[in-house]
């Protein structure tokens, strides 16, 4: 477990705010702590807030969802997800060839948001 | 033979995805084509099985049946095809979930103890191969239901026709 990075703080702070989320609401902030997930370089981190209980952890929505562009221009999707007690639980991101991730984006007009709606039509 | 000799260099391994539309221009290859989901079982999806053995959640069953479930389709639109004289776009091609054991377990872990993984990825590889599906550039979202759930998939179609499946959920 360790500190998220600036990066991953900036661009997970980036999109709540495109979304009208204000991060601190759902306990994202620069100390939150992480676990970077098994999913072979792609990105993804399980947040652990101080007084999150761990156990029975499960997803609940994604509040956010969006996409961007790598660095070599293939697509990534990412979401923003809740766990079932309305805590900030996991940032996925789905580098969509599966290969590591190069980079997250640095400006809000680099991510695409996703409305959550347009689960059903897409 | 001249042919098979030059698919060979190319891929180096009999197991390796062939050339999109290939099959359809050499008996052989349509041969090859055929059978690659029952001999090569783990091509569609993860080319190193012993990754998965042992990794619980991820089992070489797994990939069996989605390769038995792919070849099946295969079998099934392939003889349809043949009998309307025309193959789904899309139908057949390579479904992956993930390039080792850690993403497919990735892809998986929210339905995990909820939904069977075996009728997910039943359920997903039959949507992706039903007649019509036309999958939209870029990330598509779709929904199948297993055993009364719901679940929300997100695939994506690359140039060469490989479809990965990234990210499964629950109902909220």
């Amino acid at each position: 477990m360790r500190t998220i990075t600036i990066d991953e703080f900036e661009f997970a702070a980036r999109a709540l705010a495109s979304y009208g989320v204000d991060p601190h609401s759902i306990g994202l902030f620069k100390e939150s702590l992480v676990e970077p997930m098994a999913d072979g370089g792609m990105g993804s981190l399980r947040f652990y807030g101080s007084n999150v209980s761990q156990s029975n952890r499960r997803m609940s929505e994604a509040i956010v969802q969006g996409e961007f562009n790598d660095r070599d221009g293939m697509l990534v999707s990412f979401t923003i997800n809740l766990d079932n007690n309305g805590n900030l639980f996991e940032l996925d991101l789905w580098r969509v060839d599966f290969e590591p991730l190069q980079r997250l984006p640095s400006q809000s007009d680099e991510i695409r948001i996703i409305p959550t709606h347009l689960n059903d039509v897409r | 033979m001249g042919f098979r000799f030059n698919v060979g260099l190319k891929h180096g391994n009999s197991c390796d995805p062939l050339v999109p539309g290939a099959h359809r221009q050499d008996p052989f290859l349509s041969i090859v084509w055929f059978l690659t989901p029952f001999i090569c079982p783990a091509t569609a999806l993860d080319k190193d099985t012993k990754e998965n053995e042992g990794i619980q959640g991820v089992t070489l069953d797994d990939l069996a049946t989605i390769s038995m479930v792919y070849g099946m389709g295969r079998l099934t639109l392939g003889l349809a095809g043949r009998a309307i004289g025309r193959i789904t776009a899309g139908s057949g091609l390579p479904i992956r979930f993930g390039n080792d054991a850690n993403q497919i377990r990735h892809a998986f872990r929210h339905i995990n103890g909820v939904v069977d993984r075996t009728k997910a990825i039943s359920a997903i590889t039959n949507d992706l191969n039903t007649s019509g599906i036309v999958l939209n550039p870029g990330l598509n979202i779709r929904k199948v239901i297993v055993d009364g759930v719901e679940l929300t998939f997100h695939a994506f179609k690359l140039p060469d026709g490989t479809i990965n499946i990234g990210r499964i959920t629950l109902p909220r």
